[in-house]
């Protein structure tokens, strides 16, 4: 994996980061659309990075090809 | 003359002098099985022998709970117990309360020989631990393809998480061949891609084991950059490859666990953000709402018509109280006509008329309230109620 991309951690970690910061009443009601899209979008990311397919237990050869178990 | 004992006597000496022998009542003897008899009774009787020598031994039925394996005649082994005097015979024999395998004392020998080695080179360090990573796709799997370790990982797995990806590297886990094996499988699974591995195998003797107790196999897990986890035999079991580990797992199917996030509960988390990213926005546009409201409100206070409104207001209040004043002033104003017009009915001299009195005037109409102008002669008007009556003055004087 070459492109630094942010694991499911990282994004549950935005995720909380996100919310605490919408939570505050500071915030201004036009920062708080910008984070809530991002939230939303963040989310969105988390569900598909889950390749929702079920797999079948592959059997990898020392050649490194695979075949079904 | 010589003292003369009897046999009893002397076998009870011996027996005495063997029973305060500390060694001989906590020995390891070390022998080949011969002359094995398992008796009916429970009871196991065998000749414990070397090149050179042997020693009868038995091992009551009571004390069979230390031979975990089936005696055989040849079989090298160590027997812990005491040596005692068997009086009735004359002789001494093991009474045995732990039989072991010769070699598995080498094996442990030779484990803790390894375990400590790889200790002191810092191969167990905790600094050197990679983390298991949360959520995985692709989970690497090293074992027999046949055996109840890789059943127990497939089915833990897809429990949790039919979307994992399972990759089986199927290697030899048991015999000289097996380090090799798993090393091989180790190298082929980091090479192919996946985000944690299981090393391991079912359950079984410490010779069954003994594969992952090498230390090339220790090495190749040491220097692997995807996380392992370890999951060698049961619970109770420890081999090196537990120790050198990213993590040791007590059962294939606890690795399965540990390597693999269950999918309903990451769907509930997500579901969980979603609605608190909901909550706090609803939250925060309602905050907003009403902190707008409230500018509103103020500023409508404020405004010129407001104020306007405001003296409409006054200027009503003030006209409503000013009619109610008027009207009571009006009404007690009437009540006070009504007052005064009863009072002067009263006085009304037609009033006083009807009570007897008269009203005299002289000729011209002025009323005569004065007896000094008349004079004898002059003509008066009487007014009396129901008329007037014309009088002649005879004689006009004080009282």
């Amino acid at each position: 994996m070459a492109e630094k991309k942010l694991s499911l951690e990282e994004k549950f970690d935005n995720l909380d980061e996100i919310i605490e910061k919408l939570e505050d009443k500071d915030i201004s009601l036009d920062e708080s659309f910008k984070i809530y899209a991002k939230g939303m979008e963040l989310l969105k990311e988390c569900n598909s990075d889950i390749d929702s397919i079920e797999k079948k237990v592959q059997v990898l050869n020392k050649d490194g090809e695979t075949h079904d178990f | 003359m010589p003292n003369i004992y009897s046999v009893v006597q002397v076998n009870n000496y011996i027996k005495n002098m063997f029973a305060q022998d500390y060694m001989l009542g906590h020995v390891y003897i070390k022998g080949e099985i011969s002359n094995l008899k398992y008796h009916s009774s429970g009871h196991i009787y065998f000749t414990l022998k070397d090149d050179k020598s042997a020693i009868s031994a038995v091992m009551f039925a009571g004390n069979r709970k230390g031979l975990t394996f089936k005696l055989e005649e040849g079989q090298s082994v160590v027997v812990n117990g005491s040596i005692e005097v068997y009086d009735r015979a004359g002789t001494y024999q093991v009474y045995a309360k732990a039989i072991k395998l010769a070699g598995q004392g080498d094996l442990k020998a030779q484990f803790e020989a390894l375990k400590n080695k790889l200790e002191e080179m810092g191969m167990f360090d905790k600094q050197y631990k990679q983390p298991i990573p949360k959520y995985i796709k692709t989970l690497g799997v090293v074992t027999a393809p046949t055996g109840a370790a890789i059943q127990d990982i497939i089915n833990i797995t897809t429990r949790r998480n039919p979307y994992v990806q399972i990759v089986l590297y199927p290697a030899l886990v048991q015999g000289d061949g097996a380090p090799q094996s798993v090393i091989e499988g180790i190298h082929a699974l980091e090479a192919y891609g996946v985000d944690v591995m299981i090393i391991g195998r079912g359950g079984g003797s410490m010779e069954d084991l003994w594969g992952f107790n090498d230390e090339n196999l220790a090495q190749a897990i040491f220097d692997c950059q995807v996380p392992i986890i370890s999951a060698v035999g049961h619970e109770i079991d420890y081999t090196i490859s537990d120790y050198v580990s990213d993590m040791r797992a007590p059962t294939p199917s606890a690795a399965a666990e540990l390597a693999v996030y269950e999918y309903d509960k990451f769907i509930e988390q997500i579901e969980g953000y979603k609605q608190r990213l909901d909550k706090a926005f609803t939250y925060k546009i309602d905050y907003k709402k009403g902190l707008f409201e409230n500018y509103r409100i103020r500023l409508k206070n404020l405004s010129p018509e407001s104020k306007l409104n405001d003296k409409k207001m006054r200027l009503i209040n003030l006209e409503e109280r000013l009619s109610h004043l008027m009207t009571v002033k009006v009404d007690s104003s009437k009540h006070r006509l009504e007052v005064l017009a009863e009072k002067l009915s009263g006085l009304s001299p037609a009033g006083k008329l009807a009570q007897g009195f008269s009203h005299v005037s002289d000729e011209s109409g002025k009323t005569v309230y004065d007896y000094k102008r008349v004079k004898k002669g002059d003509k008066l008007n009487i007014h009396v109620e129901n008329g007037i009556i014309n009088a002649t003055v005879n004689e006009a004087k004080a009282l």
